[in-house]
């Protein structure tokens, strides 16, 4: 079985090292890169492909959102997850809209941020109601319908449940589905919404409305 | 009192270099004997962790003092009393910190430890002055000086010497305290110790204003504000200056007092020092008010009472409540004149007298006409003689605050350094810093000002990261067992409350929806993780009201201390938390659990007490709507919300 392969931008030394070792650790993780600066990563992941990136947020010279931004046209095949503190900060939202699929708090116990991981590498993404009220806003503004002309029924459900602060345990209950799964539709939801992201900046560079 | 044990709790000096020094005295404390050599280890051991976990560090003084009792160990039984009153300080165990203090005098007396004895007695007189009983503490002081002075003891004298300053002069008996006052000078500029000496030159002033002194106070004020510059200390600065402008307000001399305010002003937003914004802002909208110049007034008064609010100096709000009253009245708009007195007064019922009834009255009378008429009819507030001796109380009441605030601070300041002499400069410095730092974090910002909000990004992302660093350093350190993890945990406690205060603050998460989804999400999680059956009952349409940082985290909390409250106490299966928007927000919670008896309303009381400060805090109210099952019912009227 193929292992996972990782990149890491981060630059806190103690995070990185420790980050770095859970990585090293994790039987089916495999460390292809470890880099302190969004400049270091950026002549360097296009040429490794990794299949996640654990990127942070606030890097030394260009920050971690518009790295992603960056990279994102490059690798195509690359699952970018943002690595942060805090859950509620306005970053993360600006992060996934850039082109990130999930983020994970620092605080995260190791045996965690592996399953994470994993999670993010089969299609899985975390989603607090903040960043949930966040997206269906980015939708309505930037969709001439509502978000019901872009995402499916099942991913309106799942994100207005998700806005109201339901845990993917009940929502998973209510729409008879596995946590699992919540988690899939939320990735596709991100899928969508650097899809629409890009859109938009295509929209502008050609003068469309 | 509150601010004095805070600020207790973050002087000290957990840093990178106490990390290493963690490490060795770790090893240290592993590997010596069980014998005397190990006592003065242990108890600097404890000492690093009175920053991290009280346990620990009462923990480690215990040891200590097993090992001198065992030894029969004099001078290790009786420093258990320093260090140990300090865990009953910050627990605000006075009581016990007495015995502790009072045992350890009379082991010093007994076996003719004339050292021993003289801080004993300081240290008794410590817990006095904490509790308030100034005379007692002047005893004790006044004993511990002639001892002191017997064995020729400087620097400890010096210190005793300010703390009786302070505790005459909270005795007002104000020539005394300028006595000692002058004496600890005299004996500041023999150690070279500067920052002593511009200290007391404050509280000097200070004392000399009550006395109606005030050119004297004015040349103290000089030589103090000399030696901040000299010694380059914007806090004895902005001190100095606020004491500059609350003398020329009395001499009627405001012009003056506004730029000194000012001037105290500007250090204060630069150096983040929240409390002391707030008087200086306070110390303006006074002047201006006096000047006539209500308007200008104004402004600066509110800016008070938002910082007051904000940093929770209830001492302070309820002066600047009476003087936004007042300012409001003079400008005509008796509404919220007649609220701001209710707020004070609230706030405040020991200063009920004739004359703030007779000013109630009036003000009824005149906002009963103004709400009758739609219009001010009555021009004319007559300036009453009660209002103007009102006025006069209040300048009083606001000087001595101010002045009282820096004496705290100082005396405060004065016991730290009895306990750590050498660390005296730095550890000031350090307190004083981390308590700015420490109030700027707790500010919750209203979206006024963008810097404001920088510098909170700023700070929350520097103490998240050294937060974060000590997660991953205690997860990779291995098995060194319950000490590391311990910290681990500790640390990502941390993080999760700043987190929360990150979401309070943040001005894009500000409606009663974020809110309700916040609740939701985290109080589901915490019932979800005991196991807990759960049901929210909550409207589908939720009002488009925007709620303040400041209340939407009191309320969360309040609501998470009651679910956690019944998830401890309730032995219930079923809790149900029903929210209500028809008359602003109404929350309820309530479960199928055991309920509580009277006796237990004491017990967890202070939960209690807790949840209902918090409510009343944000302009809310909480009861308990029944006890047997238990069922809490939280209210934020309309007009409360901000």
């Amino acid at each position: 079985m193929n292992s996972i392969a990782v990149c890491i931008v981060e630059d806190m030394d103690d995070i990185r090292s420790g980050l770095e070792k859970i990585i090293r650790e994790a039987p089916d993780l495999l460390l292809l890169g470890s880099f302190r600066s969004s400049e270091e990563a950026i002549q360097e992941i296009p040429r490794l492909q990794p299949d996640v990136v654990v990127m942070d947020i606030n890097l030394p010279g260009m920050n971690g959102i518009e790295c992603i931004g960056k990279l994102a046209g490059q690798c195509r095949h690359t699952q970018f997850t943002m690595f942060t503190i805090y859950e509620n900060n306005e970053a993360v939202f600006d992060a996934l809209a850039a082109g990130a699929s999930g983020y994970l708090l620092k605080n995260t116990p190791p045996a965690k941020i592996v399953e994470a991981l994993h999670e993010l590498h089969s299609g899985g993404s975390p989603m607090s109601a903040h960043i949930a009220r966040k997206v269906v806003a980015s939708f309505k503004k930037n969709t001439a319908s509502n978000a019901a002309g872009v995402l499916s029924p099942r991913e309106q459900e799942v994100l207005e449940a998700l806005a109201k602060g339901l845990l993917y345990k009940e929502i998973a209950a209510k729409l008879g589905i596995s946590t699992g799964t919540v988690r899939q539709h939320i990735h596709k939801i991100y899928d969508k919404l650097h899809v629409q992201n890009r859109t938009e900046a295509l929209n502008r560079v050609y003068g469309k409305h | 009192m509150k601010r004095l044990y805070s600020l207790l709790a973050l002087a000290g000096s957990f840093s990178a270099a106490a990390q290493s020094e963690k490490d060795s005295l770790f090893n240290l404390v592993r590997t010596l004997p069980e014998d005397t050599s190990k006592i003065n280890v242990y108890y600097q051991y404890g000492y690093i962790y009175e920053n991290i976990n009280l346990d620990s560090a009462a923990y480690f003084f215990k040891k200590a003092k097993a090992i001198a009792d065992k030894h029969n160990h004099i001078k290790g039984q009786i420093r258990f009393a320093s260090y140990y009153s300090d865990v009953l300080n910050y627990r605000g165990d006075l009581e016990g910190s007495y015995k502790v203090n009072k045992e350890a005098l009379d082991l010093a007396l007994k076996h003719g430890l004339p050292l021993e004895t003289a801080k004993c007695y300081t240290n008794v007189g410590n817990v006095f002055n904490h509790q308030g009983r100034y005379d007692s503490a002047a005893y004790y002081y006044t004993l511990a000086t002639a001892a002191f002075e017997k064995i020729n003891e400087s620097r400890y004298l010096n210190i005793v010497y300010q703390n009786l300053g302070n505790v005459f002069y909270n005795l007002k008996q104000y020539p005394k305290a300028l006595e000692y006052a002058d004496k600890s000078i005299v004996l500041s500029r023999k150690l070279g110790d500067s920052f002593s000496v511009g200290s007391v030159l404050i509280n000097k002033a200070g004392a000399l204003s009550r006395l109606k002194h005030y050119p004297e106070s004015i040349q103290q004020l000089q030589q103090a504000e000399k030696i901040a510059r000299e010694i380059d200390n914007p806090y004895m600065q902005e001190l100095t200056a606020i004491n500059f402008g609350n003398v020329y307000s009395h001499t009627k001399e405001f012009t003056k007092a506004i730029e000194y305010y000012q001037s105290a002003l500007a250090i204060t937003r630069k150096q983040g020092f929240r409390a002391d914004e707030g008087t200086a802002l306070n110390g303006m909208a006074m002047a201006l008010s006096m000047m006539g110049r209500h308007t200008e007034a104004d402004a600066y008064i509110q800016q008070a009472i938002g910082i007051s609010r904000e940093t929770g100096v209830f001492f302070d709000l309820s002066s600047q409540y009476k003087l936004a009253s007042e300012i409001k009245a003079k400008l005509n708009q008796y509404p919220q004149a007649y609220n701001y007195l209710l707020q004070y007064l609230t706030l405040n019922d020991s200063l009920t007298n004739a004359s703030v009834s007779k000013t109630v009255q009036e003000l009824e009378k005149k906002y009963e006409t103004a709400r009758k008429d739609k219009a001010i009819a009555d021009q004319q507030l007559l300036i009453t003689k009660n209002e103007h001796e009102l006025r006069q109380k209040q300048t009083w009441l606001f000087v001595s605050v101010a002045i009282a605030a820096v004496l705290v601070i100082i005396s405060l300041v004065s016991y730290r350094n009895y306990r750590n002499k050498r660390k005296l400069q730095e550890q000031r410095i350090i307190s004083l810093q981390k308590e700015a730092e420490m109030i700027r974090l707790k500010a919750t910002l209203e979206g006024q000002q963008e810097e404001r909000q920088r510098i909170a990004k700023e700070i929350h992302d520097d103490i998240g990261s050294g937060l974060t660093s000590i997660v991953f350093l205690s997860n990779t350190t291995g098995n060194n067992g319950g000490q590391m993890d311990k910290i681990g945990s500790t640390a990502r406690n941390l993080v999760n409350q700043m987190n929360e205060i990150v979401w309070s603050m943040s001005t894009d998460q500000d409606s009663l929806e974020d809110l309700v989804a916040y609740i939701r999400h985290n109080i589901g999680e915490m019932l979800n993780v005991v196991d807990m059956e759960y049901v929210f009952n909550i409207p589908d349409e939720i009002p488009d009201i925007k709620i303040s940082g400041a209340q939407r985290r009191n309320i969360y909390l309040a609501v998470k201390e009651a679910v956690h409250n019944c998830i401890k106490h309730a032995r219930a299966t079923l809790v149900t938390i029903t929210l209500n928007f028809s008359h602003g927000l109404m929350i309820r919670i309530e479960d199928n659990g055991i309920g509580i008896q009277q006796e237990v309303v004491r017990k967890f009381g202070n939960g209690m007490k807790n949840m209902q400060h918090r409510m009343e805090k944000t302009g809310g109210s909480f009861r308990i709507v029944r006890q047997q099952p238990l069922a809490l019912e939280m209210k934020l009227p309309p007009e409360s919300i901000l």
